[in-house]
């Protein structure tokens, strides 16, 4: 699906945050960044978690940012994974999995697990599925969280840091299931310091600092010809 | 296997516990029996027994006024709570205003304004209406702060993770709060029930022949107010510990789900 995002600022208090960002997303694309520069603001907008004050973004036809638009439908169709997983912790891994397709789509249970199951094996999981999110590893918990969202068959599926608090070794066990994604044909927006994972699979390297969009290419160009120092200091960094 | 020998140990140690509390609580009473006893006072249970009827239609009074007066103050309170938290700052406004009223004057006050006050401008409505109206909407300030408090303690990255899955705020609410919320506040919402059963004993006020007024009757007519005092005493007591006690045991079993999923 694709999302097209017009001028749009966004402020906290009088911290502005983002600062006339546009971009066009077809298929799948990395965001990075220093932290603090808007990236994960900016991924929060998409799915409407943050209201932006200026500029438009549409999700396929819809407008998020039309005060008219139905938030809670526009978000069956863009999936969310974040940094802490956020599973809910009284509930078994299947049951959080089921809850949102019997609850909102109002599928059966039974089809509904069936599809959580087969979601559970596609993220190599199924073992774990009767098991409470506190009995399981970070990257278990991560590849749960992951098979939730995909649960809804979203179109789009953001994903906020979605490795950052995981322990090295299992930082490539969820890469894994998102590659995976990507041939789906599922468009992804990553935020992610995995400049491997961006060479990897994303169409486009968005590049983002203190609010501002600074440059979005495709990877090739984007690791070799840097539009911008920051860029090139950036790499250089997380790239050591 | 090592899990069900751990809750009947659980099981022992609470029996243990419940059973000593009522072996001290029948010293206690013989104690004080004897002591005054001996000290001169005729003890004249016989008069009271007598009134074995009057004593049981009043508890099954306070029985029902309690239950619905804890249905109702739960919907009130979460109303009240969920007020609290609200954007729109004039519903925040009017609910802290409510919360503020009704914890800073007393019960008696409340149902006696409910009874005379707006009972004179109704008087088709009953005392027991006005009772449950009164006690509902004076513990429902009380509640609405447990409720707030559990609500506030659950990750907003719990609300937003629900959110993003499409659910919309009252599914939220429903499937992923109140669930969460619920284990960290049944201690102090058990804790409101018995304050409530007891409380209610305040509706003898206005007339209601609930257990407190029933008793009052009895010593009215057999001047035997240690005993049938006594009696109530007993019978309050015998409502409200088990709610305590099935307090705890819920509270251990949703910990142990916690811990212990498989």
């Amino acid at each position: 699906m694709k999302i097209k995002i017009d001028q749009i600022s966004k402020w906290f208090g009088k911290n502005q945050v983002l600062r006339n960002v546009s971009m066009e997303i077809e298929s799948s694309l990395v965001i990075c960044g220093p932290s603090g520069s808007g990236k994960s603001t900016l991924a929060r907008c998409i799915n409407g978690l943050e209201k932006v004050q200026a500029g438009t973004i549409y999700v396929g036809e819809t407008e998020v940012t039309s005060p008219k638009t139905n938030i809670p439908q526009l978000r069956q169709k863009v999936g969310m994974v974040f940094q802490a997983y956020n599973l809910f912790p009284h509930m078994k891994v299947i049951d959080n999995l089921m809850l949102a397709p019997t609850k909102v789509l109002r599928r059966s249970r039974e089809e509904a697990y069936e599809t959580a199951m087969s979601l559970l094996e596609k993220v190599g999981i199924p073992d774990k599925a009767n098991v409470y999110p506190d009995q399981i590893s970070g990257g278990q918990k991560q590849r749960a969280a992951i098979a939730r969202a995909l649960a809804m068959k979203p179109e789009v599926i953001i994903f906020d840091e979605p490795t950052s608090a995981l322990d090295p070794e299992m930082i490539q066990e969820v890469l894994e299931v998102m590659k995976g994604l990507v041939k789906d044909g599922i468009t992804m927006i990553v935020i992610t310091h995995e400049m491997g994972f961006a060479r990897e699979v994303a169409a486009n390297i968005a590049f983002m600092d203190n609010g501002e969009l600074i440059e979005m290419a495709p990877p090739e160009q984007f690791f070799n010809r840097p539009a911008s120092p920051r860029i090139k200091d950036f790499l250089q960094k997380v790239l050591l | 296997m090592l899990q069900e020998k751990s809750l009947i140990q659980n099981c022992i140690s609470l029996g243990i516990r419940i059973f000593n509390v009522t072996l001290l609580i029948a010293a206690l009473g013989w104690g004080s029996y004897y002591l005054l006893s001996s000290a001169g006072y005729q003890f004249n249970f016989n008069a009271v027994f007598k009134y074995f009827n009057v004593f049981n239609n009043g508890l099954w009074m306070t029985i029902q006024l309690s239950l619905s007066a804890f249905g109702l103050s739960i919907i009130f309170g979460l109303i009240i709570a969920l007020g609290r938290m609200s954007k729109i700052k004039l519903i925040a406004d009017i609910s802290l205003t409510y919360v503020v009223v009704f914890r800073n004057i007393p019960l008696l006050v409340v149902i006696a304004i409910f009874n005379w006050g707006i009972g004179s401008s109704f008087p088709e409505v009953s005392i027991f209406v006005w009772s449950i109206l009164a006690l509902s909407v004076f513990e429902a300030s009380y509640i609405a702060e447990i409720f707030r408090g559990g609500i506030e303690s659950i990750q907003k990255e719990q609300v937003e993770s629900a959110q993003s899955l499409g659910l919309t705020y009252l599914q939220c609410l429903r499937y992923v709060i109140i669930p969460q919320a619920l284990r960290s506040i049944l201690p102090s919402l058990t804790g409101q029930i018995v304050t409530l059963v007891k409380d209610s004993s305040l509706a003898s006020i206005i007339g209601l022949l609930e257990l407190t007024l029933a008793s009052r009757t009895v010593v009215g007519s057999t001047f035997a107010a240690l005993e049938s005092y006594a009696v109530i005493a007993l019978y309050y007591f015998i409502v409200c510990y088990p709610i305590s006690i099935i307090s705890t045991i819920m509270e251990k079993q949703m910990r142990k789900n916690l811990q212990n999923p498989n």
